[in-house]
């Protein structure tokens, strides 16, 4: 994914793939998140979830503008591209309602991200599409272990499913022998 | 002629009194009894599997069908043998997950008695049966996460994203 960067610094970096923006578990029972949180009133959700919800609107909002470059050196998959473009806005404004109702404010998007690769061609672009899925997977893992509340663990689940669906199509149109993967959004399983 | 007159017992105290009898009768009392002990015996209640358990068991069959698959449907040998790694992997680790639930080192549950499966020898039933595996399995892991603690959680999360690209996968 894309790492966004600071307001007034230029460029936020895309992630390399694979890290969730709010780290997962990784000791059973003892979540813990890395992404501080906005100002919040947690609410019902908790300060953890709100957190972990941050992190995958940081995601979402950086897929969208991944997602244009993809665009741009991807003209092939121009209706792929489109569909899941329209996927990623629903899913952040649903994240963002949801942080709303968590008395917390939604974060805003990076003025822009740079790389983990230089997109030069469709390829590379595909690539980065890729790492994009990988990061909403990750943060949407990161959710669903942050969380108590079954409804959203519904929702993150489903966020989940479709980066992992997303994932299968892009590496079908990168003809890889193996298109699919066994823990969509785990870190050192994916 | 008149009717009889006088403190001789009317008909409505006779049918009051079989009546009450009969009622009692219906019910089981018998007023002149003794009470009676009542010995209660409860037999222990099998012991509950463990929620885990039961999806091992699951993607246990489905690792089976899977083999069997691929060694059945030289036709989509490559794409069964695909998903075939992705539940293997699903297996091992909710093995390890429940042996460390258990406090045994990972690795250690000896495998369970493993049992023929049949599959269809037409190619199209075998990838209709491997797809409603799957969507079993994306049932079963999806239900089971909105319970599970936070870990099981994105492990069972996981797991259901997984097959449900797999159903995609198969369509």
């Amino acid at each position: 994914m894309t790492t966004p960067t600071p307001p007034g610094s230029g460029s936020a970096e895309v992630s390399t793939g694979g890290s969730a923006p709010a780290s997962a578990p990784t000791t059973p029972g003892t979540p813990t998140a890395t992404v501080p949180s906005s100002n919040a009133s947690a609410g019902p959700v908790g300060q953890d979830a709100v957190d972990a919800l941050q992190a995958a609107m940081a995601a979402e909002h950086a897929a969208l503008w991944a997602y244009g470059l993809v665009a741009a050196y991807a003209p092939d998959a121009a209706n792929t591209v489109s569909d899941m473009l329209t996927s990623h806005q629903n899913i952040r404004d649903v994240t963002a309602n949801l942080l709303v109702q968590a008395g917390a404010t939604p974060v805003g998007p990076a003025p822009a991200y740079t790389t983990p690769e230089p997109v030069t061609d469709p390829r590379s672009a595909m690539a980065l599409a890729l790492v994009i899925e990988g990061d909403c997977a990750a943060a949407w893992r990161s959710v669903i272990g942050h969380t108590d509340d079954s409804t959203l663990r519904g929702t993150a689940l489903s966020a989940l499913t479709d980066s992992a669906m997303r994932m299968v199509t892009w590496r079908k149109l990168a003809k890889d022998k193996v298109v699919t993967a066994p823990f969509p959004g785990a870190p050192d399983r994916d | 002629m008149q009717p009889p007159t006088g403190p001789g017992l009317t008909r409505r105290a006779l049918l009051t009194a079989v009546g009450g009898a009969g009622l009692l009768a219906v019910a089981g009392c018998n007023p002149f009894s003794t009470a009676g002990k009542t010995l209660t015996v409860t037999e222990e209640a099998p012991q509950p599997t463990a929620p885990m358990l039961g999806l091992i068991y699951k993607t246990r069959l489905h690792v089976q069908r899977l083999v069997t698959a691929v060694r059945t449907d030289k036709r989509d040998a490559t794409v069964l043998l695909m998903l075939l790694n992705d539940r293997k992997a699903h297996l091992r680790a909710l093995q390890d997950e429940y042996d460390r639930s258990i406090g045994q080192a990972t690795g250690s549950t000896s495998p369970l008695p493993t049992t023929g499966v049949t599959m269809p020898s037409d190619p199209d039933e075998i990838i209709a049966t491997i797809r409603g595996d799957a969507g079993d399995a994306q049932v079963m892991f999806t239900d089971a996460m909105s319970t599970a603690s936070r870990y099981r959680a994105e492990l069972y999360a996981s797991i259901a994203a997984c097959v449900a690209t797999h159903r995609a996968v198969l369509a």
